[in-house]
């Protein structure tokens, strides 16, 4: 006990600054430990610590983890691949059957058709022309490619029938009379072509008295929808 | 007293403070703590002696760090053990500072 006292005696005759200085460094090394010590403690000790046969298994068990996650990648990229393709196929059967819903809509008078195509009046001043007659006027223009036909304003679809009562024409239940308006929109040249070819439609009818026939092309037609269109088209 | 007092103080600031350092410094850290008590029993062992020199140890600890902290990062790079040279020099030094410092304890006639 003499001992310390003695040595803590001589340790203290060097001074308080001597001491104060020592004390500094002996902090730092303090703060240093504790540091450190926590560090080892945290961060390597698990696999520091863990045998031989331990990480042997635990890299063969990350081995196979990524062996796994490998397989998962490829799973998943065919899977995308196959998500990609059918979603292509699909939108290219969307883009179809628009467009075939487009063609049907128009063959059944259910929208608006705008375009080029002629304007054909049809003077009648006898009431000579018959439903027949109309009727073959209509298919010329079909025949010449019409993709819309109206006659006085009434869209003429597949099933719009035109009828003969006693002297009266009746469209699609409407009747029409004299001079006749038909509309057609299609390429004007082949239309007109279609009415005006020699021994044609044009030239059968023109034979009849009282009737003839003024056609024009026209640049922009706008024929409307079928009436009952509204109605079908909900 | 004082420094172990400061010891003390420095272990509870380290503890409290939880000083977050990545486990790739902790080599770093090692060799720092190295040369820091290198320079207490150091610092010391002159106190005994009556021959200590106030800049000495402060220039000494920061050089001796500063040496070691090189050492290690060239050691590092180069892709030897450098650092254990450090440790060796730092570890030799300890253990004689400190035999030093044991005998001063035991010789009487310094304070008699």
């Amino acid at each position: 006990m003499n001992h310390i006292q003695n040595f803590i005696k001589l340790l203290n005759s060097q001074g308080k600054r001597t001491q104060v200085a020592i004390a500094a460094v002996c902090m730092l090394i303090g703060i240093l430990l504790a540091t450190q010590f926590r560090v080892q403690q945290t961060a390597s000790q698990a696999l520091q610590d863990a045998s031989e046969s331990d990480l042997s298994q635990i890299v063969s068990n990350l081995n196979s983890e990524i062996n796994n996650l490998r397989a998962e990648t490829s799973d998943l990229r065919l899977q995308l691949f196959k998500i990609q393709r059918t979603s292509h196929d699909s939108a290219a059967v969307i883009k179809e059957s628009s467009k075939n819903l487009n063609n049907l809509k128009i063959i059944a008078g259910l929208t608006k058709v705008a375009g080029p195509g002629v304007r054909v009046v049809v003077t009648d001043e006898n009431k000579s022309l018959n439903s027949n007659d109309l009727v073959g006027i209509i298919t010329e223009l079909r025949v010449g490619g019409a993709e819309a036909v109206s006659i006085n304003g009434i869209r003429v679809i597949a099933n719009t029938g035109i009828m003969q009562r006693g002297s009266a024409i009746f469209v699609d239940g409407t009747p029409v009379s004299p001079p006749y308006e038909l509309l057609a929109v299609g390429d004007p040249e082949v239309l007109h072509e279609a009415l005006v070819i020699t021994g044609g439609i044009r030239d059968n009818l023109s034979s009849l008295s009282g009737v003839s026939f003024y056609i024009t092309k026209e640049n922009n037609l706008r024929i409307d929808p079928v009436a009952s269109a509204g109605k079908n088209a909900g | 007293m004082l420094p172990l007092i400061g010891l003390i103080i420095g272990i509870v600031i380290g503890l409290v403070l939880n000083i977050p350092i990545p486990a790739t410094w902790s080599k770093y850290l090692g060799i720092a703590l190295l040369a820091a008590l290198d320079s207490a029993i150091g610092g010391l062992r002159a106190s005994l002696e009556m021959k200590f020199n106030e800049k000495l140890f402060f220039t000494g600890i920061f050089s001796n760090t500063l040496l070691a902290a090189l050492i290690v990062f060239m050691g590092d790079r180069l892709g030897i053990d450098l650092y254990l040279a450090a440790v060796v020099a730092f570890g030799v030094r300890l253990f004689q500072n400190l035999a030093l410092v044991r005998r001063h304890y035991f010789q009487k006639r310094h304070w008699e």
